[in-house]
């Protein structure tokens, strides 16, 4: 087991470093000039050359490249990730300041979607092939098929605007947060619906499933003790990619309903082309990734026995 | 040596405004009998986005959206010309100061009174800041003469000055304090909270020298995406949006509880040419190439097409309120698709195979860079009219702003399609920050029409009023548009606000910086 988590966690340096130099290379390819960026927003007009060289200089843009990336790793390492150059604050106190807020917004997505999307599942599995089976199946496919931005208009229009119920946007309150979380749950939520369907399929046509039927088991402890237990392996690993999914990339969502959280920051600091800001949402998103991955193989080695097995035996 | 004072502007506004005389009390006494009690009278207003968090925040709650805390020495009126603010008159000391008499018995929202050393402390913070512009305002340029009056000498002849000034950039600052986390000025409201990405509060200053406003309370709400802020209006989350664009208009416009206040033209749509880039750049060297092309468009079918309507045709290079009659002076560019052809076939540039026009080997095409929000259908229009000439205007709609800069300054273009604010009643500001050649912006060693040109620019700029610089401006741009074709103005549109139609006394202003908000008010 000490092997297993050992090279688990080598692994997640290897792919945060990767992650690192892909960020700092696409930064370099983006067209715009940061320099010149910061001098146009400060007089809002097109930037003198002279200020504009100054500017480069003052940013550090003017070293060879390797340079400039060994000097931003060395600092990340540190955990200094640099500062935002049209913020005026440092990177690190950008992304506490709005973790906490996509924190709220992605659990409850998570739990949202876990609780719409399990239930269904099971009903569908449940019900194969009837007319609730088929209803839950295009469900899914809707909700794993239509682009948030669409689902988050059509919930605003109709929850919002015609039935007045809650906020159309903004941060504050949980009426607030009812939207956003929805929209941002509808895709996870389709995609459990769909495997927990197929994972308890599987599991329902086992022998000892069937077993317990003949031994007159009651339906629900079937479900509970058997099927969902053996279900669990391949529905922990979709639930966990979908919460790094939600940390990271409820961007659309947050700039749809105006909710100041990471996503919002990375599209302005994209728009913006402040290097170290995307660099420190990349580095960020990415380390939720491969944390959450890493837990994910944790779990594996809780739940399924063979896993423990096959590494004792190595 | 010339010793007599040239008297530019002589106001009134003293009088009328150094002691108040506005609503006093709540201010229920005085807004219409149909308003709101003064404890509901709460404006929100949905904005795109926080502007003011990748800005230093130098200008909290001054520009771009101005919430009426800070004001300026000198205003803007309707059509841009200079008001009195807190400056009552200004006069011109030859050659180059000028010399304020600022508006007594007004206090900043601390309590601190406004005088000499305040407009020192607010001037020095402006150069600090780097916020001076092309004002030209030095380090030593602003002193007080006493405790009611200042002289700023710029440090490069510069008679556009009080024009320039009007930009919320110069507001006045209380001395002591800082304006990133807490402005704190004289104007008609003062601040309350800024929650970065989510809002901005300003409530009514009581003890404001003017007319005090009808609202108790402004927010202004952040919020980024144009359908959302559309859609809140309409859900009542906000009273009103700013900068709806313009396919979203006409469905506002058709709703009873909403209604649209756009403000007069006062943003220009114009082509400029790459003038100095050797090949495969260097097309629009010819003159006869960018005259057919002027002739191949048609700004009036522009118009009637862009901005639902709204727009008008342009003839000159600034909103039409800015240089008055005579602008006429300068000749519509006529559509002519008969001319066009004509002087293309006659230069040699015969049709290919595909329509497109062709020389020596070379194809009629020329790289049309283009603001990332311009309107698309717009750029269709332009595209299509000028395909009909055989030119192949091939449009690259930049992704966002830092896309169309690094393009623009790259120099790999042929004709930039861009739009233009006019935010001060200096008749050559546009003129002077797209083709000046003493500008050192990026993009002026591609468009630079030459000496000429630039000599008139600089009259224009030196002349000692209004009217004699917009003359001089006239010229220049009879050289930009009639002898150099250096330039195609198209259109001239408003920006659009929408508001709910329980929002009353609200008039926007041409320049989107300097909306006024005293006089709005929420109606039952």
């Amino acid at each position: 087991m000490r092997r297993f988590v050992a090279s688990r966690v080598v692994w997640m340096f290897v792919v945060l470093f990767g992650v690192s130099v892909i960020t700092f290379g696409l930064g370099v390819l983006a067209p715009g000039d940061p320099a010149e960026i910061v001098v146009e927003r400060r007089l809002n007009q097109p930037p003198p050359r002279d200020q504009v060289e100054a500017q480069r200089k003052a940013m550090g843009l003017d070293r060879p490249l390797p340079v400039q990336y060994l000097k931003w790793l060395a600092d990340a390492v540190r955990g200094d990730l640099g500062r935002s150059w049209l913020k005026s604050l440092p990177v690190s106190d950008a992304l506490r300041q709005r973790i906490p807020r996509t924190a709220v917004l992605a659990f409850t997505a998570a739990v949202i979607a876990t609780l719409i999307g399990v239930p269904i599942g099971i009903l569908a599995a449940t019900r194969r092939n009837t007319l609730v089976d088929h209803i839950c199946r295009i469900g899914a496919l809707l909700g794993a098929s239509l682009p948030s931005y669409f689902i988050g208009y059509v919930l605003i229009f109709i929850f919002a605007v015609r039935l007045d119920a809650v906020p159309a946007f903004g941060f504050g309150s949980p009426g607030h947060l009812a939207l956003p979380a929805i929209t941002l749950a509808l895709g996870p939520a389709a995609v459990l619906t769909r495997l927990t369907r197929s994972a308890v399929l599987d599991v329902l046509d086992e022998d000892y499933v069937r077993t317990a039927r003949a031994k007159g088991v009651r339906q629900w402890e079937i479900l509970f003790r058997h099927v969902l237990r053996n279900a669990a392996v391949p529905l922990l690993t979709v639930a966990g990619l979908s919460l790094g999914h939600l940390l990271g990339g409820s961007l659309i969502v947050e700039w749809v309903f105006a909710w100041p959280g990471m996503g919002d920051l990375a599209i302005g600091a994209i728009q913006d082309r402040d290097y170290p800001l995307i660099q420190g949402f990349v580095l960020f998103t990415a380390l939720v990734y491969v944390t959450i991955n890493f837990a994910i193989d944790l779990g594996y080695a809780w739940l399924d026995a063979r896993t423990r097995v096959t590494d004792r035996v190595r | 040596m010339r010793v007599a004072l040239v008297v530019l502007v002589l106001t009134a506004g003293a009088a009328c405004g150094a002691d108040g005389g506005g609503t006093s009390g709540q201010g229920a006494s005085t807004t219409p009998a149909a308003a709101l009690p003064f404890d509901q009278q709460t404006l929100t207003v949905a904005t795109p986005g926080d502007v003011f968090i990748t800005r230093d925040r130098n200008l909290l709650g001054m520009w771009p959206d101005n919430a009426n805390i800070c004001e300026t020495l000198v205003g803007a009126g309707e059509n841009l010309q200079p008001t009195p603010a807190l400056a009552t008159r200004w006069t011109l000391m030859p050659p180059n100061t000028f010399r304020f008499e600022l508006r007594r018995n007004v206090r900043f929202h601390n309590g601190a009174p406004f005088n000499a050393d305040a407009v020192v402390f607010s001037m020095a913070r402006v150069v600090e800041k780097k916020l001076a512009l092309t004002s030209f305002i030095g380090a030593e340029s602003t002193t007080a003469v006493d405790e009611f009056t200042v002289d700023i000498t710029p440090t490069q002849p510069n008679l556009r000055l009080p024009e320039q000034i009007s930009h919320p950039s110069f507001s006045m600052v209380a001395p002591g304090t800082v304006p990133n986390d807490k402005p704190v000025c004289t104007g008609p409201f003062e601040f309350v909270e800024y929650m970065p990405n989510d809002h901005l509060t300003a409530r009514r200053n009581d003890a404001y020298w003017g007319e005090k406003p009808k609202l108790r309370e402004l927010t202004f709400k952040f919020i980024p995406d144009q359908n959302t802020r559309r859609l809140a209006l309409e859900s009542g989350d906000v009273d009103g949006v700013y900068f709806l664009p313009p396919q979203q208009a006409a469905s506002v416009k058709a709703r009873p509880n909403l209604k649209l206040a756009p403000t007069p033209p006062g943003a220009v749509v114009v082509l400029s040419f790459n003038l100095h880039t050797d090949a495969p750049y260097n097309l629009m060297q010819d003159i006869d190439l960018r005259r057919a092309l002027a002739w191949s468009l048609d700004p009036k079918a522009l118009a009637e097409l862009q901005w639902q309507g709204t727009a008008q045709p342009l003839n000159t290079v600034s909103p039409p309120s800015v240089l008055g009659s005579i602008a006429s002076e300068i000749p519509a560019i006529t559509n002519d698709l008969a001319k066009a052809t004509a002087l293309l076939d006659q230069k040699g540039w015969r049709a290919g195979s595909d329509g497109i026009r062709e020389k020596d080997g070379r194809k009629l095409s020329l790289v049309a860079p283009a603001q990332f929000d311009f309107e698309p259908e717009s750029l269709q229009f332009i595209q299509a009219q000028a395909r009909k000439a055989g030119i192949d205007l091939k449009v690259e709609k930049a992704a966002d702003g830092a896309a169309y800069s690094s393009k623009i300054n790259s120099g790999q273009w042929d004709v930039d399609i861009n739009y233009w604010n006019q935010n001060d009643a200096n008749p050559a500001a546009i003129l002077s920050r797209l083709w000046y050649g003493k500008n050192t912006a990026g993009r002026i060693r591609f468009t630079n029409v030459g000496p000429k040109f630039d000599g008139l620019v600089d009259e224009a700029l030196a002349a000692p009023n209004t009217a004699t610089s917009a003359r001089k401006a006239v010229d220049a741009m009879k050289v930009l548009l009639q002898e150099q074709v250096g330039a195609i103005p198209l259109t001239s549109f408003p920006q659009i606000f929408a508001f709910k139609t329980s929002v009353a006394g609200f008039t926007a202003h041409p320049s989107v910086n300097l909306q006024p908000w005293t006089e709005a008010y929420r109606t039952s």
